[in-house]
Parts: C-alpha cells; sequence; structure tokens
C-alpha cells in the first residue's frame, strides 16, 4: 500500500514546482532567442547573446558584481573567523551567551528593503550621524552616494553589515561540532590558543567555510534590494549590479528577449555554482 | 580578568555596536518630529520632543493613500503564502524522509536546486504569465510566486529534521492499529512541531521582506508594506520620520518572533553550512 501512498503524497509538491519553476524557465529560453523590438516578435536565435558579449553596459555590471563579491565574502569571512576565535575564547555562558545569539540575530532578521533605507539614512550627507561627526570635527560633508567609490563601498559595508552575523553563526556552529578531545589532544603536544586554531581549527573548517562561500556567492548573484534602495546603480552605473540592469532591461526598457538572454547567463552561472554546492554537501554524507 | 579577556570584551562589543547601530538610528529617526529632522542645524542623537505622530501617520497614509492597506495586503499574501506551503511541504517531506523513493536524492536536489535559482530569471516569465492570467496586481499573483520560492526550501528544512526521526514510534503506533494517517497526526506532528513552526517562520518572513516580485507585480491594489516604504518619498523630499516609522513596523514582527525562537532559527540558518 505505501507504494502509490508515497507518490501521491510527493506529487502534488512535485507539480507546483514543475509549473511555477520549470515552465517558466522554458518560456523565458523561448523569449530569449526572439525579439520584441518595434513590437514585432521575431525569431532572431542567438542574437541576443551575441549582443550581451558587446553590451559594455552589461560588462561593466560583471565587473560591479564581482569585486563586491570578492570584498565582501573576504570581510565577512575574516569577520565571522575572528569572531569564532573571539567567541571560542570567551567561552559565554547563561544570559552574555544567549544576548550574544540575540544580536547576531537581529540584522538578519531585518528586512533588506530597511535595511537599505536606514543605511542611506544613515550615510546621509545633511542628516545622517557619520556626517555630523564628521563636520563637528572640522572636515566637509562627503557626499557618500554620489561619489563612485565611496558609493560602491557603501554597498560593501552594508551588505557585510547584513551578512556578517550569518558567516559569525555558521561558522561558530561548525566549530561546536568538533570534538573538545581533539583540542585536549593538541593540547598535550604543545598546541594552544592561536596554534590550536591554526592547525585544528581552520582545516577542520574548511568544509563549512567552503559552504558559506558558495551560498554567499549564489546570495549575492541575487543582489537586488540594497542596491536598488541605497544607490538605484549610481552615480552613474558605477554600482550597478547584474540583477539591477537585467530588471531595468526587462522592466524599464520593456526588452523582454535580450532580458531573457541575460537572465539566463545569470541562471547558468548560479547553477553551475548550485552543483558544486551540492557535490560538496552530497559527498560529504557517503 | 585577564588584559586579554577584557580586550576581546572590547572588540565584541564594538562589533555589537556596529551590528546595533542602524536599530538606534531607525528608532531614533521614527521618534523624531518632522521640525526636528528638517530644521534643526544639528543632527539630534536622541528625539527631544519624543513623539508617534509619524507612526499615526503612517497608518493612516495605508488606508488613505492606497487601495487596500498594503500592511493588511502583506498580512494576508504571507499567511495564505505560508499555509499552501504547509499543506503542498508537510506530506512531500514526510514522503522523502520516511519512504525509499527511486532516484530521492535526484528528487531532492532538484527541489533544493529550485530554491538557488535567482529570482530574477523568473521576473521576466511570470510578469507574462500572470499578466496572461489576468492576475498583475492581485494578492493571489504574489501568493503564487511567493509558494514557489518557500516550498522548496520548506520541503528541504523538513526533510532535514525529519531523517533523524525515530521512525521507530510510528512502527509502534501502526501495529497498535493506528492507520498512516492515525499515526502521523497522533504521534509524528505532535513531536515535530518545533521544526515546523521553524519552517513556518521562514516562510513568513520570506513573503514579509519579499521585494523584487512586489515591484513588478503589484501597481496599486495589492502593494505590499515593502513597496510602501517608497510612498514616503515625496516631490517635497524625502519623509524619513514616516520612513523609519513604517521600518519599525515592518520590523518589528521579525524581531520578537526572533527573540522567542532564536534557537531554531539559529539551527535553521545553520542547516546550510553545517548538514549540507
Amino acid at each position: 500500500m505505501a507504494r502509490s501512498y508515497k507518490y501521491f503524497l510527493l506529487m502534488p509538491a512535485i507539480a507546483y514546482l514543475l509549473v511555477m519553476g520549470i515552465f517558466p524557465l522554458l518560456f523565458s529560453l523561448h523569449a530569449a532567442f526572439h525579439s520584441t523590438v518595434a513590437g514585432e516578435y521575431q525569431f532572431v536565435f542567438l542574437r541576443n547573446f551575441f549582443r550581451i558579449l558587446e553590451d559594455a553596459r552589461f560588462l561593466n555590471t560583471l565587473r560591479v558584481t564581482i569585486t563586491i563579491m570578492i570584498a565582501v565574502i573576504a570581510i565577512e569571512l575574516l569577520i565571522g573567523l575572528g569572531m569564532t576565535f573571539l567567541l571560542a575564547y570567551l567561552k559565554m555562558k547563561g544570559i552574555t551567551y544567549t544576548l550574544t545569539q540575540v544580536v547576531l540575530l537581529l540584522p538578519i532578521m531585518m528586512p533588506p528593503i530597511v535595511v537599505g533605507y536606514t543605511w542611506r539614512l544613515i550615510l546621509d550627507p545633511f542628516i545622517g550621524p557619520i556626517n555630523e561627526i564628521i563636520t563637528s570635527m572640522g572636515f566637509s560633508r562627503v557626499t557618500f552616494l554620489t561619489i563612485p567609490n565611496t558609493a560602491l563601498l557603501s554597498v560593501i559595508l552594508c551588505t557585510v553589515w547584513y551578512w556578517a552575523p550569518f558567516a559569525i553563526v555558521s561558522l561558530y556552529a561548525g566549530f561546536r561540532n568538533i570534538p573538545e578531545e581533539l583540542y585536549e589532544a593538541a593540547a598535550v603536544d604543545g598546541a594552544t590558543g592561536w596554534r590550536s586554531h591554526r592547525y585544528l581549527t581552520i582545516p577542520l573548517l574548511k568544509q563549512v567555510i567552503v559552504t558559506v562561500i558558495l551560498l554567499r556567492i549564489m546570495d549575492l548573484l541575487k543582489l537586488f534590494d540594497i542596491v536598488f534602495v541605497l544607490t538605484s546603480g549610481g552615480p552613474g552605473t558605477s554600482t550597478e549590479v547584474v540583477t539591477l540592469y537585467n530588471y531595468i532591461v526587462g522592466f524599464k526598457y520593456f526588452d523582454t528577449g535580450y532580458a531573457s538572454a541575460i537572465s539566463y547567463i545569470v541562471l547558468i552561472f548560479s547553477i553551475v555554482i548550485s552543483t558544486i554546492f551540492s557535490r560538496l554537501a552530497m559527498g560529504e554524507k557517503k | 580578568m585577564k588584559p586579554l579577556r577584557i580586550f576581546g570584551y572590547c572588540i565584541l562589543i564594538l562589533f555589537f555596536f556596529y551590528e546595533l547601530f542602524p536599530f538606534y538610528w531607525m528608532f531614533n529617526t521614527a521618534f523624531k518630529t518632522r521640525a526636528e529632522l528638517r530644521l534643526s542645524p544639528h543632527v539630534t542623537f536622541f528625539p527631544h520632543n519624543p513623539t508617534i505622530e509619524n507612526f499615526v501617520v503612517v497608518l493612516r497614509r495605508q488606508v488613505t493613500a492606497f487601495v487596500t492597506p498594503p500592511i493588511m495586503n502583506s498580512i494576508i499574501i504571507s499567511l495564505v503564502s505560508t499555509l499552501i506551503t504547509l499543506i503542498l511541504s508537510v506530506p512531500a517531506s514526510y514522503s522523502l524522509a520516511r519512504f525509499k523513493i527511486k532516484r530521492s536524492d535526484n528528487i531532492s536536489f532538484w527541489i533544493l536546486s529550485q530554491r538557488m535559482m535567482p529570482p530574477i530569471a523568473l521576473a521576466i516569465p511570470y510578469f507574462i504569465m500572470i499578466g496572461a492570467l489576468n492576475l498583475l496586481d492581485t494578492q493571489l499573483a504574489l501568493i503564487l510566486v511567493y509558494t514557489a520560492f518557500n516550498l522548496p526550501f520548506a520541503v528541504w528544512m523538513l526533510k532535514a529534521y525529519w531523517a533523524d526521526f525515530p521512525w521507530v514510534l510510528e512502527e509502534a503506533a501502526l501495529t497498535d492499529g493506528c492507520n498512516r494517517l492515525q499515526s502521523f497526526f497522533n504521534v509524528i506532528l505532535p513531536l515535530s512541531w518545533g521544526s515546523i513552526a521553524t519552517v513556518t517562520f521562514f516562510t513568513f518572513i520570506f513573503s514579509w521582506y519579499e521585494f523584487l516580485f512586489a515591484l513588478i507585480l503589484t501597481r496599486s491594489r495589492a502593494t505590499t508594506i515593502t513597496i510602501s516604504l517608497a510612498s514616503s518619498i515625496l516631490e517635497t523630499g524625502v519623509e524619513w520620520g514616516w520612513i523609519s516609522a513604517l521600518s519599525v513596523i515592518c520590523t518589528i514582527p521579525t524581531i520578537l518572533l526572533s527573540i522567542f525562537l532564536y534557537k531554531r532559527i539559529i539551527s535553521g540558518l545553520t542547516l546550510g553550512a553545517i548538514k549540507g
């Protein structure tokens, strides 16, 4: 009896995902091979994809996205590992430990759109606290979000603020999974403090570190809300990430075919990363 | 206390200051008067005449400036989407975790890969599909879309929880004469409330947060709370007091829930990194 039963339970979910997940992708693949310019739906085969290669604005969004990815992930890992070592050293218990966990959770629980607006307010040249401190020290105002470099830096700092707690929570959970006997054995061999981290914690956390990097690459590929609110890609296109450009092409220029082609490039990249991710995750189980 | 330990706590406090500052500033701005925000020559680090005026204005605007109050839309859409997600995901993940299913690893991976999909890849086809169904700017459109994003995550999480479930208990209930449905509701469900609560929390929060699809698929009738924030940007300038008050309203439910559920949420968040 369990034979038909188990598929009967599974089917509704699978059916839903086929209709809402696979079908739309086939639809946009179809759109990617067509051009809608001048109101006509024409088959253009790969022309949309060739256009991507010559599109300087698209290549710029790639540069911006990759810069943000590298900077954000590097800073997050540094903070994550540093805080893991710190928490391991402090060995907090009871209320202080609970408090730490709650504080680490709060930023993750803020809606991304609110994160964007709140940071825009903090960085505001006239009513933001940072510029108040800068001017009270006698320096001139910095309009963070209208200078290309500081705008990019602001996006990076805001994203790090949002997701560094995730890196800490994940790495620290990984650390707590390491049996304590290993550290006792290492201490007998003379490895304590920093040395025990260098030779035990970091190698043993390798799996978690790689997973965090892959998850963050996939998340940052989707980065949209924060940039949309904070800078809208500006000044110029200096903070325009791939997703934002894709949105502009699709919903501001209404160039459906080209936007679908771009989204397919993003999709393929994300499939590659998620395949690596799942290989690692499945490999660990066997 | 050793000096090194004190130094360690100083670093920790410094980091907490960075992480908590935006919360402080959000509350600080939300309780300031319009005059203090606009006319004061210096930025004030606490509200001099604390007022709830911003909250009153913002809540009134929710009713007057939109066809349906965005806050109501958000609550309805999040609740219904969470409910559908649970109805679909609980049986599916039970089946995946409990029974031997051909290519079960492949099915799980396929479901998981749906979660990794960049939303922008689905934005254009959804816009066209939902337009063709004449569902643009309706609550149903967002419910359908959010369920599609929540479902893979819910299945994956529940399956991970049920992977270590003591199934002997179910066997015992079955030998005692329960049928599968009875044993599910009387034995398995009562023992899984914690996991289901976590999944419910995450799916609710996702719908509550969502911005991109709400931006694309709604105009005026089904606007959600995240979209309504932008309506505080007027031609006469940005009403930061309103934005902050709305931000507080938008963030409070998630903060409250996370304080009660923090242990479960942390284990849910790290599930991907630790268990795979």
